[in-house]
């Protein structure tokens, strides 16, 4: 399974506060993790960065995971571990105060995908023509439209459509969205921050996925076409494609 | 920015004196004015921008026109080294927010004079068109003389306009966001008077009407919960402050003041006597079916009359010719218009009543003679465009409120008569006007059973139920909190998501394979998960002395936090306890004449002992276990012999030394062990006590040459 990421600091930010990756355990199965820091002053950076560096490297140390509760129990883990380590970071240094980050991430076990997620940062998967989204926004104008107070148009256009009401770092304590489900060969997975998904409709996004290219050239002109509407955020990005190693997927090649 | 920065070749900066996520605020001089001002420098990520940039100009600028006593100045805007700042009125003192938890709740005069200076300020603006979209006690400041003074007007929509994350700055600002703005709806001069009654509420109580953990369930209930009573917080507060705050933050912005003179006036006129004891404000019932009538006004008749009493009309009970409030609520009932309308246009409930009223007689001559009216589809159409027309139509119109699941709130479902028919002018429609599904008060399910409550609610028709599970000391299965809806909202059963807090029981944990760990890392995963360590010790063959050999429960057991764990730690293999071995020996007498034949016997044990030697020993108390038994049996012959022996023996012989050395656990072999005196042949026996896998020796020797020397090992196989 070969995963592809990419990140861009847009138009108008000086700086890049998102971080990500794909990293493998020890029996070379795959995670792909995107983080979009935010807060303090320039501290963003630093929570993304902390997050990505931390699960990568339990991951590494990581043995085969066989089992979908294992996988689920360790990003639990993991992340509560991350969580702790980010406040406990921006409790300590004034400069990172209030500092923290959203999360997505997706361990692929076999025929097993496992997603962790935090915040406003999406993973959406192509099968086919079908493209869906898999993660539900931690964001105040989407617990709005799952209340069904304001309608998914209204989301898109809110003043406050930018305020996430979970991050990993910013309190003590984290509540982790993790959930297993299957994907097969063929099927294509696109992690990505809000830079991107701010600028592309699910339907673009779904046209460019879906598209008959290779990951490279489709990846690439996701980003342009965000930096060509304006790149007000900074831009990231993950693609991996399901190569059919199926149930071998992880074993060393 | 460091104290010291000269900002703009102007403004010497001293220090910060506030600050967010957003921008910090700093005390700074300015150079050329020779003044204290109040710089706020805004993040420097926006300063690649440009559409931010122009915005917040556009919008600084604006409030910097704005000159008021109650308002704190803008003095200069302006970009420098990748600084966007703001040059402000330096206010010494406080924000109202700081006021309010140093000094809050407020007595009820001061609270109206504090809210008079923010209104006046705030009326200024709005006369201006601008709108702050922020108010926010945070944004007030008062000085040290007790002046109000508003901040920040417009920036808000600049910031958050912004495509930057973020996340907790919006705890702020969502307590007193208008529903309408939690929507995401354009801030109107009326969201900006629900957050002064919102700042009202919070300075006479000294708190916020609406709590919740989360951003998203304050915002929800400024958009479904009824602002609470103040009076319920504080009793002495009178009745008419109580209204103000309830009129200012009605949820349908065409319930509250119609501008903020018409809340300062409000404000004016609260604590006069003949107020004091009005009738408390309610908002008309939007629910059920009764049917009501609703009082239609015209524009022309707005302006005079609307601004002045801070009233509107309401139309002549007994020339109305449908069903109508009762009286004494029309007194109070400005606020009984159109719930759906959200222009300032007002509507006379029919135009033939203006008519009578300010034409007089050519109206009625005109009202008696009807033209034929065909009625109509008004179907799905907004009712207060229903109105206009049927209004322009020369006919009455009536509302009944009806559910519906499928038209829309505030939109005609079917009008009687029916669209098609033909009325004559000055005839009643009545618009049957859906208020949406039908809603259901929600019960309070805290203590609970999830699993019953859950079949209960799917019954009613509830379809979004989630459990979120969390580990608490309530059994099972119980709900432990009921995040949403509230107990006692009316929701709409298909429309809502129930949500409650489960208890998972108390918090367990998986125990791990503790086998073969130590005793610091076991003690370390125990404090880890809060477990205690109940410590045993045993003898292991196969475990190393120190590790785990086994533990109690096993691994993979579920189990609370809190509890013990029995954990056995090898000993090491069992050493197995000492034997002992007896050992007899025939020591010849070699001065005599029987030497040889007693070497010989000397080579046995105690099958070799005779009696007679037996004897002597025991004589000689020196005797142990293993020689007692011999002793006894033949304890008779023993006797005989041994008196005869001693007569005829121990006079006239020469003694021979005999030592015995023994190496054993107890002994050391270079040491005696024993040392007798023999004059005829002699059997010794003495016990040897050999530890595990060790071996033991003994030596004897007579007249200091050695005669035997032997390893015995721990089986006992000498050699």
């Amino acid at each position: 399974m070969k995963g592809l990421f990419l990140t861009h600091c847009g138009q108008v930010r000086n700086h890049n506060e998102d971080a990500g990756g794909v990293f493998e355990n020890k029996s070379s199965q795959p995670i792909a993790v995107i983080a979009d820091g935010m807060g303090g002053h320039q501290a963003g950076d630093v929570a993304s960065m902390l997050a990505v560096e931390n699960i990568k490297n339990r991951w590494e140390e990581t043995e085969r995971v066989e089992h979908p509760d294992d996988m689920e129990q360790w990003f639990q883990q993991t992340i509560k571990a991350t969580n702790e380590q980010i406040y406990q970071k921006s409790q300590e240094n004034k400069q990172l105060e209030g500092m923290g980050t959203t999360l997505v991430a997706a361990a692929m076990v076999g025929n097993l995908l496992t997603i962790a997620h935090i915040g406003d940062s999406r993973l959406y998967i192509a099968r086919g023509t079908q493209f869906e989204q898999l993660t539900e926004d931690h964001s105040f104008v989407n617990e709005l439209v799952k209340r069904g107070e304001i309608t998914e148009g209204d989301a898109e256009v809110h003043p406050y459509k930018n305020y996430i009401i979970r991050a990993l770092g910013t309190d003590q304590e984290v509540d982790t969205d993790v959930k297993t489900l299957t994907w097969e060969a063929g099927d294509r997975l696109l992690l990505c921050s809000d830079g991107l998904s701010d600028k592309l409709s699910q339907t673009e996004l779904a046209q460019f996925i879906t598209a008959d290219k290779g990951m490279d050239e489709i990846g690439q002109q996701l980003i342009d076409l965000a930096n060509q509407r304006g790149g007000e955020d900074n831009i990231s990005l993950i693609l991996i494609t399901h190569d059919g190693s199926g149930s071998e997927a992880g074993e060393p090649a | 920015m460091n104290t010291g920065h000269l900002l703009n070749d102007r403004y010497r900066i001293e220090r910060k004196i506030g600050g967010g996520g957003m921008a910090n605020v700093f005390l700074a001089r300015d150079t050329i004015l020779d003044r204290d001002v109040a710089v706020k420098a805004l993040r420097t990520d926006y300063v690649h921008d440009q559409e931010f940039i122009a915005r917040f100009d556009r919008e600084a600028q604006s409030a910097s026109s704005l000159s008021h006593p109650n308002i704190v100045n803008i003095f200069d805007v302006g970009e420098d080294d990748q600084i966007l700042y703001m040059v402000m009125e330096y206010v010494e003192g406080m924000t109202l927010k700081e006021y309010i938890q140093q000094f809050g709740p407020v007595e009820v005069p001061l609270a109206l004079d504090i809210m008079k200076q923010i209104a006046s300020a705030i009326a200024l603006a709005h006369e201006n068109d601008i709108i702050h979209r922020d108010i926010k006690p945070q944004n007030i400041l008062i000085d040290r003389f007790g002046q109000a003074k508003v901040t920040d007007f417009g920036i808000a929509m600049a910031l958050s306009a912004t495509a930057l994350t973020q996340t907790n700055s919006i705890l702020g600002s969502v307590h007193y966001l208008s529903p309408e703005q939690a929507r995401g709806g354009m801030a109107t001069k009326k969201s900006d008077i629900y957050s002064l009654g919102i700042v009202l509420f919070e300075l006479l109580t000294g708190k916020l009407p609406f709590s919740g953990q989360s951003p998203v369930s304050i915002a929800l209930k400024h958009l479904q919960n009824d602002t609470p009573s103040v009076k319920e917080i504080n009793p002495d507060i009178p009745q008419s402050v109580e209204n103000i705050v309830l009129q200012a933050t009605a949820k349908n912005p065409f319930y509250r003041y119609q501008d903020v003179y018409q809340f300062e006036a409000a404000l004016e006129a609260a604590l006069s006597p003949e107020k004091l004891h009005e009738a408390a404000f309610t908002i008309p019932d939007e629910e059920g079916d009764e049917t009501k009538a609703i009082p239609i006004i015209t524009d022309e008749n707005l302006s005079a009359d609307d601004t002045e009493t801070g009233r509107t009309i309401v139309h002549q009970v007994d020339t109305e010719p449908t069903k109508s409030y009762p009286e004494e609520n029309n007194e109070k009932k400005k606020e009984k218009k159109k719930p759906t309308s959200k222009k300032k246009k007002i509507i006379w409930i029919s135009i033939l009543l203006l008519l009578f009223l300010s034409i007089g007689a050519a109206a009625i001559v005109y009202a008696m003679q009807p033209q034929d009216v065909t009625i109509e589809d008004f179907a799905n159409q907004p009712a207060d465009e229903a109105i206009e027309m049927l209004e322009s139509q020369n006919l009455l119109v009536e509302i009944e409120e009806v559910n519906s699941d499928e038209i829309e709130s505030g939109y005609v479902e079917r009008t009687d008569p029916a669209a098609g028919r033909t009325v004559k002018e000055g005839a009643t429609v009545t618009l049957f006007v859906s208020q949406g599904p039908e809603q259901v008060e929600f019960d309070d399910y805290e203590g609970e059973d999830f699993e019953e409550v859950r079949e209960q609610l799917s019954q009613e028709g509830f379809e979004d139920i989630t459990p979120f599970e969390r580990y608490s000391d309530q059994p099972v299965g119980e709900i432990i909190s009921q995040v949403q809806p509230d107990p006692g909202a009316s929701v709409v059963p298909a429309d809502t998501k129930v949500i409650f807090e489960v208890s998972a029981g108390p918090e367990t944990v998986s125990l791990n394979n503790l086998t073969g760990m130590n005793e610091e890392d076991v003690q370390a995963y125990l404090d880890r998960y809060e477990l205690v360590l109940n410590k045993h010790e045993e003898y292991s063959d196969d475990v190393e002395e120190g590790l785990v050999i086994r533990q109690s429960p096993e691994s993979g057991t579920d189990i609370e936090k809190g509890s013990t764990v029995d954990v056995y730690f090898s000993l090491g293999p069992e050493e197995e306890p000492p034997r002992s071995h007896s050992v007899s020996y025939m020591v010849p007498y070699t001065l005599g004449n029987e030497q040889e034949s007693s070497e010989d016997g000397g080579e046995e044990n105690e099958e070799a002992s005779s009696s007679d030697e037996n004897n002597e020993q025991n004589q000689n108390g020196e005797s142990d276990e293993t020689n007692e038994d011999n002793g006894d049996e033949g304890s008779g012959e023993n006797e005989a012999d041994g008196e005869s022996e001693e007569e005829t023996d121990t006079s006239d012989s020469e003694e021979q030394i005999v030592r015995i050395y023994i190496g054993d656990s107890n002994n050391d072999i270079s040491d005696v062990y024993r040392e007798i005196e023999i004059t005829e042949d002699t059997e010794v026996t003495f016990t040897l006590t050999i530890a595990a896998d060790t071996d033991a020796e003994y030596r004897i020797t007579r007249d200091d040459v050695t005669i035997t020397e032997r390893t015995v090992s721990y089986e006992g196989e000498e050699e």
